[in-house]
């Protein structure tokens, strides 16, 4: 079992690359993002004690720079320091290279996604954050709701999506990182509004019969009926929205 | 009524006055003005559209499909008006429909 002192604050976040735990172990339950309580299984040590496992989950981690999810991680609360299982990862479909004093893991598509150099007493671990906590500190950074508007209305109300793709991927510099943006922004909408919306009641009705007639005439239709006929003359009585239609070869009315 | 030689005619314009009906003609080219007729238009060459389509009717015979059609339509219910039905409405009596 490894174990070593290290600096208190850090403690968390250090993950052992152990070969011979059989598992994936962490005693931080807030690292899960998926959790499962309540599985009736001990891990035994090199010293012949063990250990409760108080349950399973995945926990996301940012290790390099990147965004990594582990999934089937124990939760034992005894535990001094965490452990991630390099017979675990191998099964996962990962290459574990350690060689030259460095330890590389490899994805099979994505390539590289973690390394580590041997540390003093031959050991290999890796820093990994949370990334629930990462992203906590990020927005602590970031600029306030007010700002990310602003700037929001500084590209001609440009959405938000884009203005963080122009701050993710460096596109522009002086374009401090925004905030994720809930807000509706009112004028968007207006902006988007072509025309005043039609109203569902009409403004006068006629009250009898007879009053006003609604008359249109459809387009030919393709297909002559039995009779020659092509076009349909439709008349509805307004008061009533009586309907009668009429048939007839062209359009005859002409002037 | 719609403008575009459809309602223009001089023989009509002279039934019109003659017999005390005014006209209102709407715009060239703007069917939105008319909506209550485009609209009618529109559901009745739905239904018979659909009604043909499910018996495997020739397409020629649409005016058949059509009349039926105004004669359902006028025995349905609008929003146009409640508690009604068009024929109701117009003639004043509740229409029978079990000879559907």
């Amino acid at each position: 079992m490894a174990y070593e002192e290290l600096h208190h604050t850090m403690h968390d976040e250090v993950w052992f690359l152990d070969s011979s735990c059989s598992n994936h172990m962490t005693r931080n339950k807030e690292w899960f993002f998926e959790f499962k309580e309540g599985l009736c299984k001990t891990v035994k040590h090199g010293n012949n004690t063990t250990m409760i496992v108080v349950g399973k989950g995945s926990i996301r981690v940012r290790v390099n720079g990147f965004t990594q999810a582990i999934s089937d991680v124990y939760f034992v609360l005894e535990l001094k320091n965490n452990l991630l299982s390099l017979g675990q990862l191998q099964e996962k479909g990962l290459s574990i290279l350690i060689q030259h004093g460095s330890c590389k893991i490899f994805h099979p598509k994505k390539g590289l996604i973690m390394h580590t150099d041997m540390k003093g007493n031959r050991m290999f671990y890796v820093i990994a954050s949370t990334a629930t906590k990462n992203l906590m500190c990020m927005q602590a950074n970031t600029t306030s709701d007010q700002e990310t508007h602003l700037w929001h209305c500084h590209f001609g109300h440009l959405n938000y999506k884009g203005l963080n793709t122009l701050t993710c991927k460096e596109m522009v510099i002086g374009l401090p990182p925004l905030k994720v943006q809930h807000r509706i922004c009112g004028t968007c909408l207006i902006g988007k509004q072509q025309r005043e919306p039609i109203l569902k009641k009409c403004l006068w009705r006629a009250s009898k019969q007879l009053q006003l007639i609604h008359a249109d005439i459809c387009d030919p239709i393709t297909q002559s009926s039995n009779n020659n006929k092509r076009n349909i003359l439709n008349c509805i009585d307004d008061f009533s929205r009586k309907t009668w239609i009429y048939f007839f070869c062209k359009r005859n009315l002409r002037r | 009524m719609n403008q575009g030689g459809k309602f223009t005619s001089l023989e009509f314009k002279i039934f019109c006055s003659t017999h005390g009906i005014s006209r209102q003609l709407t715009t060239a080219y703007t069917p939105q003005q008319n909506g209550v007729a485009e609209r009618k238009n529109k559901t009745l060459m739905n239904i018979v559209r659909a009604t043909l389509n499910e018996r495997q009717v020739p397409k020629a015979f649409w005016p058949e499909a059509a009349r039926w059609c105004v004669h359902v339509q006028n025995r349905s219910p609008t929003s146009a008006i409640e508690q009604k039905t068009p024929e109701e409405a117009w003639c004043g009596e509740k229409p029978r429909v079990d000879y559907f």
